[in-house]
């Protein structure tokens, strides 16, 4: 079976004066058409250094991609030359970000930079840009949008200038949608119409999704799998279902241990992680959560652990999985 | 915007009357009479009486401001000491073309030159090119003018006899002295140009214009020099009137038929009207650049201009 | 076999976090840029120099001895001597007084009389705000040589007519960037919560604002003494400085004026001088805006 993105051993590392950061260890990962993968873990664990590592958006002085495949319908864009990526980007894969004030062109208007995506990838006439802008942001849910052409971005709210970010991602209708953090700097309410915007886009226009998040409760709204990351590698991925209810790396355990349940006592205090993420620059050897690990023995300090099967297509980085889950 | 425009023009206006009040506060401040015990010419008590009521000097402060305030609107400020057959707009406007064509020059040579270097630094970031740059201009801008002017004369005129060292004509004359006056300006500019353009480069509309699937010379183009226009702009052209009305020190050292010579002159023979009266019309003449400045940045910046109607 | 944390030794595993302070931290990253740490370096000589000049110059800057007049650089006058047979190394090492003076002091002044204005108008708002910042536009728009000359004229030229006449204009700099930081500061979150908690204005001003824009004083201090120098150089250039015949490189700039096309030496020595002397500041405050990390564009 063919996937539409398929991921392999990709590395990304940064060049920085105080030293060289691998920010993306060798992770791998496929994304099939329609599929909604999820990417979870906390700062700087590099889940946003691998997606934009995707659309080559990184800056390239200090960054670097040392290596791996990224195979997009059977193109491996890492070999694509820079000058070529703006083929890909916009019209087959789309991006969109966190901070949607400063990720808008504050002094361009609102129609303008949605048409100027259109005409760039589609290269529609300038009547026809217009249309298909005001198409796009009604279909976002931006009541009156041929009002709203010549607004520039300070004249909306967070959540609408969100969606004015996706009108423009889903403008040239794109097969993948990596968001990335998109709802971390709105409200609550807010988030979940957002979520539930792009679930509904996702079927209309049948988009592979990736969503990145550090937020649990707004994946499991929206994904079908899940990768969990830590310190640049992926340490559990599986079914969303199944990671949720049987988490097997002590890491994801104690994600969503520290969650606060609606079913819980009050009194039940929250369990956290303790200790904090390890320095980048300087990677413990051995297992990289293993200093913060409860379950941690010598050899998980040497060894570094590879990726087992623990169930239907669920995999977590652990040598310790038998002895944890002994039950 | 014209709600902006008003509230910019009443700031301005109040700015003015700031202006005149403390220009006037400097008249009352010169110490005695003009033609006192040490001045060339002394003169007996009733020619001085005479004088005085001739200058009005014998009625009450506010009268006297009020009659000064009137003569400052009429840009009447006297006459000057040093060249009392005219007065001091005359001077100005005699000596004005050539300091302003001096200055003019200077500012776009400065400003071609100085945003040249800044966008090759801002596109050579982080290389060796960006650090020699900012090492120009960190080390330009410490030359004070008039050492600059020193320099060239040195060089040109006596050591190479390429160009004259003084006088004036609308031609190789003019090399040395728009150039000394042009070079240390060219530092701060360059410095300036680079920060806006990084600035804009790495912001994050930019990755959403690389996102979007625009190529390298789009976004530059629509993207990143107009944002970094903006911010350009508005503190560039006020180096105009600055320029135009600052290359006094210039004008002294190459003998230039503007105010510099007057200048210079002024200085040892207390000409106090026409210092004041060139003080008042260059702070007039800046301070109207700023405010033709804030309505331009009305209309170039949305953003400026559209929250201040709603 | 689960291990507790003792027995394994973790400590070294887990990097030890540096909790540096502000200032510790600056240091180190203004100890990296070379060109500051020179300034600073020459800074602390040529201030040793200027006060220590009556021990250090091997003659008296004002000793005339027509004899040797206009000489070059030789094994007597390690500078040379000026057109009335001074030695011009001597000169210039008293001539460094009046431009670190002026520097010095106008900048104290200016921090003086600047701040306190510009954290009034920034804190209260309001139509003080508005009048003050009509304030700071009017000086920004005075040539400030015109205003100097003119009070050194009127006040009769002197080193502390000129600081006075220079500060007059210079105390804008600080107040408007005082009153750009306090705008922002006093919209913090902390400000707010001190203000709820009832503690006076005065207080929250001093506690609260004042150190979080004391890196930006700081720079615009540092940042502003190239400026006077240069201020200096220039005034005493037209004989509005000190006295002769106190020394000011400007002066003796000026001086040199007949002279230096066939002697120059007697422009070489007091231009250099003050080139070197604004570019070390200029490196140091550049250094300092850098460590700090200010945003210097409020």
């Amino acid at each position: 079976m063919d996937h539409l993105l398929s991921v392999k051993n990709l590395e990304v590392a940064f060049f920085t004066k105080d030293g060289k950061v691998s920010a993306v260890n060798s992770i791998s990962y496929t994304v099939d058409e329609g599929d909604t993968l999820g990417i979870v873990g906390e700062s700087g664990c590099g889940k946003s250094v691998g997606a934009m590592a995707l659309l080559r958006l990184l800056p390239t002085p200090p960054a670097k991609i040392m290596g791996g495949e990224v195979v997009l319908q059977g193109q491996d864009l890492l070999k694509l030359p820079q000058s070529q990526m703006h083929t890909i980007r916009g019209s087959k894969i789309a991006m969109i970000f966190q901070d949607p004030m400063t990720s808008l062109n504050p002094v361009m208007t609102v129609g303008k930079q949605i048409s100027e995506a259109v005409r760039v990838n589609l290269g529609l006439g300038a009547r026809e840009c217009r249309d298909r802008t005001i198409e796009v942001l009604s279909n976002v849910g931006i009541p009156r949008a041929v009002d709203r052409l010549g607004d520039y971005p300070h004249q909306f709210s967070g959540g609408m200038r969100q969606r004015v970010m996706i009108a423009m991602a889903i403008s040239c209708r794109p097969k993948l949608l990596i968001a990335d953090e998109p709802t971390t700097s709105l409200d609550v309410t807010i988030q979940a119409q957002i979520v539930d915007l792009v679930r509904r886009l996702q079927q209309d226009l049948g988009m592979a999704v990736i969503w990145i998040t550090h937020d649990l409760g707004v994946i499991a709204r929206i994904a079908k799998r899940l990768n969990v990351m830590y310190a640049g590698k992926i340490i559990e991925y599986g079914p969303i279902k199944s990671v949720f209810a049987k988490p097997q790396h002590p890491y994801t355990m104690g994600l969503l241990g520290s969650l606060p349940r609606i079913d819980s006592n009050s009194d039940q205090e929250l369990q956290f992680i303790e200790g904090a993420p390890p320095d980048m620059v300087r990677l413990p050897k051995g297992c990289s959560f293993a200093p913060r690990c409860k379950f941690r023995s010598e050899r998980c300090l040497v060894e570094e652990p590879q990726l087992v099967g623990v169930g239907d297509d669920h995999m977590a980085a652990c040598i310790r999985l038998p002895e944890i889950h002994a039950q | 915007m014209i709600n902006y425009t008003i509230r910019r023009f009443v700031g301005f206006a109040f700015t003015l009357i700031l202006l005149s009040v403390f220009t006037f506060a400097l008249t009352r401040l010169v110490p005695g009479t003009p033609w006192g015990n040490k001045a060339q010419i002394p003169l007996s008590d009733e020619q001085e009486a005479i004088f005085r009521a001739r200058y009005g000097m014998d009625k009450p402060v506010t009268t006297q401001y009020l009659v000064w305030l009137r003569n400052a609107v009429m840009f009447d400020f006297g006459r000057p000491f040093t060249a009392p057959e005219l007065s001091v707009m005359q001077l100005i406007f005699k000596s004005l073309p050539y300091s302003a064509l001096v200055g003019g020059l200077a500012a776009i040579f400065s400003l071609m030159f100085g945003m040249l270097l800044g966008a090759v630094a801002a596109a050579k970031q982080n290389t060796w090119v960006d650090a020699a740059i900012t090492s120009y201009s960190v080390f330009i801008g410490t030359i004070p003018s008039f050492v600059m002017a020193f320099l060239f004369v040195f060089i040109f005129a006596q050591k190479l006899r390429w160009l004259p060292a003084g006088g004036w004509g609308l031609d190789h004359h003019l090399i040395m002295p728009v150039l000394a006056y042009a070079l240390p300006g060219t530092g701060g500019i360059a410095r300036w140009t680079r920060q806006c353009l990084v600035e804009a480069m790495s912001s994050d509309y930019v990755r959403t214009a690389y996102a979007k699937g625009l190529r390298q010379a789009a976004v530059v183009s629509v993207h990143v020099l107009r944002n970094a226009s903006i911010p350009l702009i508005t503190s560039f052209l006020p180096i105009f009137p600055s320029m135009m009305t600052g290359s006094i020190f210039i004008e002294a050292v190459f003998g230039l038929p503007g105010l510099g010579k007057y200048f210079a002159q002024s200085a040892s023979n207390r000409d106090y009207p026409l210092v004041l009266g060139i003080t008042m019309f260059w702070a007039f003449l800046i301070m109207t650049t700023y405010f033709l400045t804030d309505i331009l940045y009305g209309v170039i910046d949305p953003r400026v201009r559209i929250t201040d109607e709603k | 076999m689960v291990v507790g944390v003792d027995k394994l030794g973790l400590s070294d595993t887990t990097e030890n976090v540096e909790y540096a302070t502000f200032w510790a931290g600056a240091w180190r990253r203004f100890r990296r840029n070379k060109l500051a740490v020179y300034g600073l370096g020459y800074v602390f000589a040529i201030f040793l120099i200027a006060i220590f000049a009556g021990l250090l110059a091997p003659y008296p800057y004002d000793k005339i001895n027509p004899r040797f007049a206009l000489e070059p650089p030789s094994l007597l006058h390690p500078f040379g001597t000026d057109a009335l047979g001074r030695d011009l190394l001597s000169r210039i090492m008293f001539g460094a007084r009046p431009m670190l003076m002026v520097g010095l002091l106008v900048n104290i002044a200016s921090l003086v009389i600047g701040v306190p204005i510009g954290l009034v108008a920034g804190y209260a708002g309001g139509v003080l705000d508005w009048v003050v910042t009509r304030l700071i536009e009017m000086f920004s728009a005075l040539p400030w040589y015109l205003v100097a000359l003119f009070l050194v004229m009127v006040l009769n030229p002197s080193i502390e007519n000129l600081i006075i006449a220079l500060t007059v204009t210079a105390w804008v700099g600080p107040a408007r960037l005082v009153r750009g930081m306090s705008f922002s500061v006093r919209e913090q979150d902390y400000v707010e919560a001190a203000r709820a908690l009832g503690i006076p204005t005065f207080r929250i001003v001093v506690m609260h604002i004042l150190p979080q824009i004391a890196p930006l004083l700081l720079w615009s201090f540092a940042a502003g003494i190239p400026a006077s120098a240069m201020a200096e150089a220039g005034m005493s250039f037209l004989g509005m400085g000190v006295r002769p015949p106190e020394p000011s490189w400007g002066q003796m700039l000026a001086e040199s004026g007949q002279y230096w096309q066939y002697w120059p030496h007697m422009f070489a020595f007091p231009a250099g001088m003050i080139v070197i002397t604004v570019l070390a500041f200029q490196g140091m405050a550049d250094g300092l805006r850098e460590a700090m990390d200010v945003n210097t564009n409020v």
